[in-house]
Formats: C-alpha cells, structure tokens, sequence
C-alpha cells in the first residue's frame, strides 16, 4: 500500500462517489508513519481521524493512540489560532472593517458536520482594497505585526495579493485583498464575492464569512493555482462544497464570469474530481469537462503555470489587465522600484531585485 | 443542589473521544481523556454532580461509587481548566 494512495483515498472516502479503495485491514508500520507524517504535513489529520471514527480505515491500538495524539495536538494550535481569530475579528468588527473570514478556519465551520476535521494553520481574511489600511491599523493595535515590508506605500491597497501578519502569540494572519497573485487576482471580482454574506458562531460570537459560492469560487482559484501541486484538502473543499447542494450554482458562474474565472473554474474542478478519483456526477463537472479555455483565458493562465511560474511573471502579466494608464504606471513604479525596506528585507539591491526579475520574466531561472 | 455548567466562550475541538479545550483567557489548551470529555459534554445541559454520575455510570458502565470517583476527578480537572464552573 501506498502512503500517499492511501491518504488520497482516505480524503476522499465521505464524499459521494468515492471510488479508491481502503484497506480492509491496519496497514503495516512503515505505511502507517509515512500516512501519519503526510497527513501532518498536509493539515489532513482530521480526515484520517474521521475515516478511523466512521470505520472505514481500520487500525490497530497503537496506531489509534498515534493518531489521536496527533490529531489533538495539531488541534490545540488550532484552538489558540481561532482566539487570535476572534480577537481579530472583533477589533475589525468594532472599527466598522468589513471583512469576511475565508479558507480553512471558515470552511471548517461551515462546510464540515465536524470542524475537527477540516485543520488549518493560519487565519485567512478578505477586505476591500478601500478597507485595507483600516484593516491593518486595527490588527496592529493587537499586536500585530507584518511578516515583510510593503513593496511601495500603497501597493497594499491598490494591488497586492495579501498582507501576511504575525501575532503576538506567533500565529499568522493573512488578510487578503485579493484571492490570488497575478493577472487572475487583478481580475476578480471581490466586491461581487463580498455581496452575499454569510456568518457562524464560534464561542459564542458571529464571524461573518463568504456565501458558499463565494468558498466554492475561493476554492476553485486554489485547487487550478495555488500551489505547484493542487492540495488534497483544497481539492476535498472544492469537491464537498459542490456535492453538499448548498452552493448557488448560478451565482457561482457569474462570479467566474465577472472575474474571468470560468476557466479557472472548469480546471479547479476538473482537478478536484480527478484528483480524488470521485465517480459523482454533477452538472458543474459537465460543464467543466466540456469548458475550452479561449487563447485569451490561456494567456491569464500561463504565468501560473509550468517552468515559467514566477513572481515577476506574474507581474508582467497583471499589467496587462489593470484598467487604466495611471493604474499601470503606480503598478510599474512599486514593482520595478520597491522601497529600501522591503529590497532589505529580501537581501538584494534595487540593480539585483531588476535583474532576477528580467531573468524571471524571460524564463531563464525562477523569480 | 449545585449545578455544573460549561464556562461560556470555550474553544473546543474533539478526536476519537478525546477535546481540547481552550478557556477564554487561558493561554493553554487542555486535552480531556475519554471520561473527561464524556463529562464536558454532559455540562452542555447543567446538570447537578448527583446527575452526573448517574449519567457517567451508565455510559461507562460503572458501580456508583466508581461513577462517582471518575466524576469527582473530572470535574476537578475541568474547573482547573477554566472550562467548567459550579452554579445554582
């Protein structure tokens, strides 16, 4: 048995139509502490945890006992990340910052019968550009601190991705202007995402969050590009949300379509259901399946992809969608001259930051 | 008789029978076993220590006094915890 087979099975083993085989018998040792590390690793206890519960996976004592110890302590740092979160949350909420809490800490809630199940290392938070600033000063009064420097004063607000903070428990928090880098990133459409509002109960306190199209969308965007290899539980998000019939399907193809993200859609699903081998039909997924991206859609996409992936790539590319002149040239400045602070931060000179950039750009090493 | 209940505004995450719990104002989580977790749970409806042993030992399928030990116990550890609190 493969350990990596085997998680890939066990992630996906509640989901309707689930078709990779479980062991009908504990796995062997070396199989099961490779399962355990990259379980770990991934943030995926809770699902090993809920296949041992329910049965499906069966194990030994010691390996129960292996387990649950993990599980909980991967669990404790949850608990102490989730009252930074409503700390947070509540500062934001009492200065009138809108925001929404996104991605793990709110799908667990949301999105799972138990959110033990779904674990997450971080907080996550969306706010319009106009509430950035707001959103920051707000966190810095609870001690919060950015992770690096702004590349430019007001590139946060205008055109980064997410300000990284860290707390003063050592907890980061993101919160995101945007759902990803790039020329996708520059296109979404936030304002339509932040429209429809939905909120749970944590402790006691309201914690507003997306819509489950809104997640669906969120989702998508990481399965097809977060990473250089598409997640297992991003892909297990994106594969629940559309098979628990709570997500307004036509809300979420406009939101694509607003954010000329359909094909950012069709591949996040298509990735989701290959990935984990589901056999459940749904008419998103025949969309998805029958979805061609134009030459344009290819374009937006290429800077995320394959060898040429890199920073300054997708910086390039951005430049194409912002929708003015003046936009472009802000846009340029920062990228091209990023502040002393922030070039420091990074180790390099204003002639190193422009050279790995070109190198980047022309594809002849990584940015 | 006094009643038992749990301490608003506690974080809690469960695994193959065992929670964490993390009191407001706390910095550091507590892990409550099989029977600690059992109790935890059964103060989600204020009960007095007399129901809850009643409770505890037909789950756990113990004698009284071995019900009432395990709760005893519990109850300590939680109150310790910040999770729990005595109120009429």
């Amino acid at each position: 048995v493969d350990a990596d087979a085997l998680l890939r099975a066990v992630v996906s083993a509640s989901l309707p139509g689930a078709s990779l085989a479980l062991p009908g018998d504990p796995v062997d040792r070396e199989v099961w502490v490779r399962l355990l590390d990259a379980a770990g690793a991934q943030r995926l206890l809770g699902h090993v945890a809920a296949a041992v519960a329910t049965g499906v996976l069966p194990v030994g004592d010691e390996q129960l006992g292996e387990l649950r110890t993990a599980h909980l302590a991967s669990l404790a740092t949850v608990v102490l990340i989730e009252r930074s979160m409503l700390d947070a949350t509540r500062a934001l909420e009492d200065r009138g910052v809108d925001h929404r809490v996104v991605k793990g800490a709110a799908l667990a809630h949301t999105l799972y019968d138990d959110p033990s199940e779904r674990g997450y290392g971080d907080v996550d938070l969306l706010v319009p550009g106009a509430h950035m600033e707001a959103a920051l000063t707000a966190l810095r009064s609870l001690g919060y601190r950015r992770a690096y420097p702004e590349l430019r004063a007001g590139f946060d607000a205008r055109f980064t991705k997410a300000v990284t903070l860290v707390g003063p428990s050592g907890y980061e928090l993101d919160v995101h202007r945007t759902l990803l880098m790039g020329p996708l990133g520059m296109l979404v459409d936030v304002d339509g995402l932040l429209a429809a509002e939905a909120r749970f109960a944590l402790a006691g306190q309201p914690v507003r969050t997306l819509d489950p199209a809104g997640h669906a969308l969120y989702a998508a965007y990481a399965v097809a590009f977060g990473d250089r290899s598409p997640k297992l539980s991003s892909q297990r998000d994106l594969a629940q949300l559309l098979l628990s019939g709570t997500v307004d399907e036509g809300r979420l193809l406009r939101l694509a379509e607003r954010s000329r993200a359909q094909a950012v859609l069709a591949r996040g699903i298509r990735s989701a259901w290959d990935g984990l081998a589901l056999e459940a039909a749904h008419p998103l997924r025949a969309l998805a399946d029958a979805y061609t991206p134009s030459a344009a859609e290819l374009r937006l996409q290429r800077s995320y992809l394959g060898a040429r992936r890199s920073y300054a790539a997708k910086a390039r590319d951005a430049l194409g969608v912002l929708p003015s002149t003046r936009e472009r040239i802000a846009f340029l400045r920062a990228v091209l001259t990023p502040s002393r602070a922030f070039l420091d931060n990074r180790g390099t000179s204003a002639l190193g930051w422009l050279r790995r950039g070109a190198r980047a750009t022309l594809g002849r090493a990584d940015g | 008789m006094d009643r038992w209940t749990q301490v608003d505004g506690v974080l809690e995450r469960g695994s193959l029978g065992h929670v964490v719990l993390l009191a407001p104002g706390r910095n550091e989580p507590s892990i409550a076993n099989a029977s600690s977790a059992a109790v935890w749970r059964e103060l989600a409806d204020a009960p007095t220590q007399d129901d809850l042993v009643a409770r505890i030992g037909v789950t756990f399928g113990l004698d009284a006094a071995e019900a009432a030990q395990g709760v005893e116990q519990a109850l300590a550890e939680l109150h310790r915890a910040g999770v729990a609190a005595r109120g009429r």
